[in-house]
């Protein structure tokens, strides 16, 4: 059964491509928010140069033609490849017919995610992979539940 | 199969309203520009968020030095929707994620087929539009459509 993600929290990330050679592996920046232990992701998308040319932080984003040279990696808090050298075109919701990818919701590490180069071809060092998480907070475990 | 909780085949729209933001004339910086408050959206649910350009609503905006941001304006700009405690929920979104292309649009073969999902509560005038583009040479008119519902007490 497929279905729409509703987004409850979003969070736009840039991961710089600071090296292209081919194999590069270019971290996520770590971030704050998604670092918090009850922060669990549920959608991934990518956006390319066709929707966002400038990142806010005033990058050029990687082109369509770029992004098909370049494969996703996410590993959670157990060190699990959750997604293993996933295409970047799989999360760009226009060339996947708008229909944006959900992910049973987990706990990602960012710092031990990146995106790795395949073929440099058509990207240029230090353009952005715009990436847009959506997120929610779980609720605190913690607090003891009445059974 | 269970389906997921966050499941749904299909958008519900309960009411809608279109709500302009301008990017003024000349803004070459990366500054937030603010929505108007609005007490409607405040004290509602949102469901559904749709940016609107040009090709969907032409001769909108009539005053002088004006026009209405189109689908290639939307690609330097980016919204961020904040709720009553100063949480920036949804942060720096790219506009044209929030936009349906029209199908066989020549121009634009590829199509976002759905409207995207949201279940938000914010507080509008918080929120805001962030231009990243080089310097606007119109007061540059971008219109959104919010689809809420009314919270329930």
């Amino acid at each position: 059964m497929y279905g729409i993600p509703i987004y409850r929290k979003t969070l736009g990330i840039e991961v710089q491509l600071s090296s292209i050679g081919k194999g590069a592996q270019n971290p996520f920046p770590d971030n704050p928010i998604i670092r918090a232990p009850n922060v669990l992701i549920e959608c991934v998308e990518i956006y390319t140069a066709t929707q966002l040319t400038i990142t806010p932080s005033g990058l050029t984003t990687v082109t369509d033609a770029g992004l098909t040279g370049l494969i996703v990696n996410l590993a959670d808090n157990t060190n699990f490849n959750r997604v293993f050298q996933l295409p970047a075109v799989a999360l760009n919701v226009e060339l996947n017919n708008g229909v944006p990818r959900e992910f049973e919701p987990f706990k990602l590490v960012m710092q031990k995610s990146f995106i790795q180069i395949t073929d440099a071809t058509n990207l240029v060092v230090n353009q952005a992979v715009y990436v847009n998480i959506s997120y929610f907070e779980q609720p605190d475990q913690t607090k003891s539940k009445r059974r | 199969m269970k389906p997921g909780l966050n499941l749904t085949q299909f958008p519900k729209i309960y009411q809608s309203k279109t709500i302009s933001i301008v990017v003024p004339k000349g803004t070459n910086n990366k500054s937030p520009i603010f929505f108007d408050f609005d007490s409607i959206i405040d004290n509602s649910i949102i469901r559904g968020v749709q940016f609107e350009p040009l090709t969907n609503i032409k001769n909108a905006s009539l005053l002088p030095n004006s026009v209405v941001a189109d689908i290639s304006d939307a690609k330097t700009a980016v919204i961020s929707l904040v709720n009553k405690h100063d949480d920036t929920i949804i942060n720096n979104y790219p506009v044209n994620g929030l936009f349906i292309y029209p199908k066989n649009d020549s121009a634009s073969p590829r199509h976002t087929k759905m409207m995207k999902r949201f279940f938000l509560e914010i507080i509008l005038g918080k929120c805001y539009l962030i231009w990243t583009g080089g310097t606007t040479a119109n007061n540059l008119y971008f219109y959104f459509t919010f689809y809420y519902e009314a919270k329930k007490e």
